[in-house]
């Protein structure tokens, strides 16, 4: 069995590497150097960087209250929000940028008004950008963030009476006593959310438009460059690549599981 | 663990039904999106006389053209854009079968007061045109004036989604688009004009020949000047 698994494992790995080494085989190393400082790469670099915070911060002030009340108020239809929730996760990312162009859109039913009224128009924006970055991102926070709320419950209540007993008012015990605790949960899912958001092609190119500088992520950009000029391509699928994975290294501690209690082979 | 099991089996199902070769005696063409109004309609003749399936893929010159040049086993490729397919590859001949010129559209109901080439450099302006990287884009591209664009869309379908969900306010379009599309207009230049879009077939089987005898020829002129083609 372990030995039957261990063959299994090794062809998932590899499996999951290959691709990149058809990606390190085909670049273009030569003229790499001219081909990452273009103007499309560093433009589409500084757009994905911006959106991709930008995103994690909205994801992060909007979610931790979202998953604390889904895993701490207990209401009706509660099951049924926690899907509605999930389902960006699920969604195929043209269909939510759809489904946010008929809602906020210039003829979307609220983006009319807001157009009409305010005269704020998301599509062609960043700001449409990182829209489209939380919808597709935030789900990854509040399920991680929700699932260690949930199991950690009796422990958390413990600390949270204890801390109240000494008279810290509710908002502090969260953010002092609550949040800390599941500390873990909340950087994964921030990374997660993150590496989702940098990753957004489809739900941006559909509701944010692609315009170099201000909507062209590295996603759309390496898409359009795949057309014309596939070195260009892999030169920014290369960006990307090394961006995710310092990221991911930079975080491995805290979201890694410990390697210590793995069994010995 | 059953589960498992019964999920792979389904899984290795699925991979042999994908890797199974599907080639057929029907005749199979590669045609550039653009066509895809007027494509069957130039075809139906030909199929019912001869009594021939034909299976037509559409998609973005670039994609096909790489698709060709990697080896699909096709007949005929109809495309926008014949740079982008590979010189070295063998075909057995090749033709001019229409052209197309690029125009500027508005939606039907707008109220911005467009009507010349001009327009594309307003700033007020949402603007849609195809990248410089696809067909449509590459002509929009030689109008002449620096298009403040307000966004560069992989295809001429999605400048002309953008125009019909009222999204932007003008649009570079081909001129078939303008007329097959009823919810947008067009409103310049008035008369058929250049930069234009050449479409050129390339066949690699004398089934592919014949077809192309076939959309050369007097009712399929007519047909492609009824769907605003040019003839050559």
């Amino acid at each position: 069995m372990k030995r039957f698994f261990i063959v299994l494992a090794a062809i998932a790995t590899v499996f999951l590497i290959l691709p990149f080494i058809g990606l390190f085989q085909r670049a273009p190393w030569s003229s790499l150097g001219d081909l990452l400082t273009s103007t499309t790469a560093t433009e589409a670099l500084r757009v994905s960087l911006i959106v991709s915070f930008a995103a994690t911060v909205i994801v992060f002030i909007l979610g931790t209250p979202l998953a604390w009340v889904l895993a701490r108020i207990n209401f009706s239809g509660r099951r049924f929000i926690r899907s509605l929730v999930v389902l960006p996760m699920v969604l195929p990312p043209v269909v939510g940028g759809t489904a946010l162009l008929f809602a906020l859109g210039r003829g979307g039913f609220i983006g009319q008004w807001l157009h009409a009224w305010f005269d704020i128009s998301l599509p062609f924006t960043t700001s449409g950008a990182v829209v489209a970055a939380v919808f597709v991102s935030l789900p990854f926070y509040v399920i991680s963030m929700e699932s260690a709320l949930i199991t950690s419950q009796d422990q958390l209540h413990e600390l949270e009476n204890v801390a109240r007993t000494l008279g810290l008012p509710p908002l502090s015990v969260l953010y002092r006593v609550t949040l800390p605790q599941v500390r873990p949960a909340m950087v994964a899912g921030l990374a997660l959310a993150w590496a989702r958001a940098l990753g957004e092609f489809g739900a941006t190119i559909t509701f944010a438009g692609n315009l170099p500088g201000r909507t062209q992520t590295l996603p759309l950009a390496t898409f359009l460059a795949l057309e014309s000029n596939p070195e260009e391509a892999l030169a920014l699928s290369l960006i990307l690549v090394l961006v995710s994975l310092s990221v991911l290294l930079m975080l491995r501690d805290h979201w890694m599981p410990s390697s210590s209690n793995s069994t010995k082979f | 663990m059953k589960c498992l099991w019964i999920f792979l089996l389904l899984a290795l199902g699925g991979l042999s039904v994908a890797c199974s070769d599907t080639s057929e005696e029907a005749v199979s063409i590669f045609a550039a999106s653009s066509l895809i109004e007027v494509l069957p309609d130039l075809l139906s003749s030909y199929e019912e006389e001869s009594g021939v399936g034909i299976t037509i893929v559409y998609g973005g010159s670039n994609h096909l053209g790489a698709q060709v040049k990697d080896g699909a086993p096709i007949d005929l490729y109809l495309t926008a854009d014949i740079e982008l397919l590979d010189p070295q590859i063998e075909r057995v001949d090749e033709f001019i079968f229409a052209s197309n010129y690029i125009t500027l559209v508005v939606p039907v109901d707008s109220e911005k007061n467009i009507s010349s080439v001009t327009d594309l450099t307003r700033a007020d302006l949402d603007i849609a045109v195809c990248a410089e990287e696809v067909p449509c884009g590459k002509a929009a591209g030689e109008l002449g004036v620096v298009i403040a664009a307000d966004t560069y869309e992989p295809s001429v379908r999605s400048v002309i989604s953008r125009l019909t969900l009222g999204e932007v306010d003008l649009g570079v379009v081909y001129a078939t688009d303008a007329i097959s599309e009823p919810r947008i207009t067009s409103v310049w230049p008035e008369n058929p004009m250049c930069p234009c879009v050449d479409y050129h077939g390339v066949s690699f089987t004398s089934r592919g020949s014949e077809i192309a005898a076939h959309l050369l020829s007097e009712e399929s002129s007519e047909i492609l000047t009824q769907y605003g083609f040019l003839s050559p």
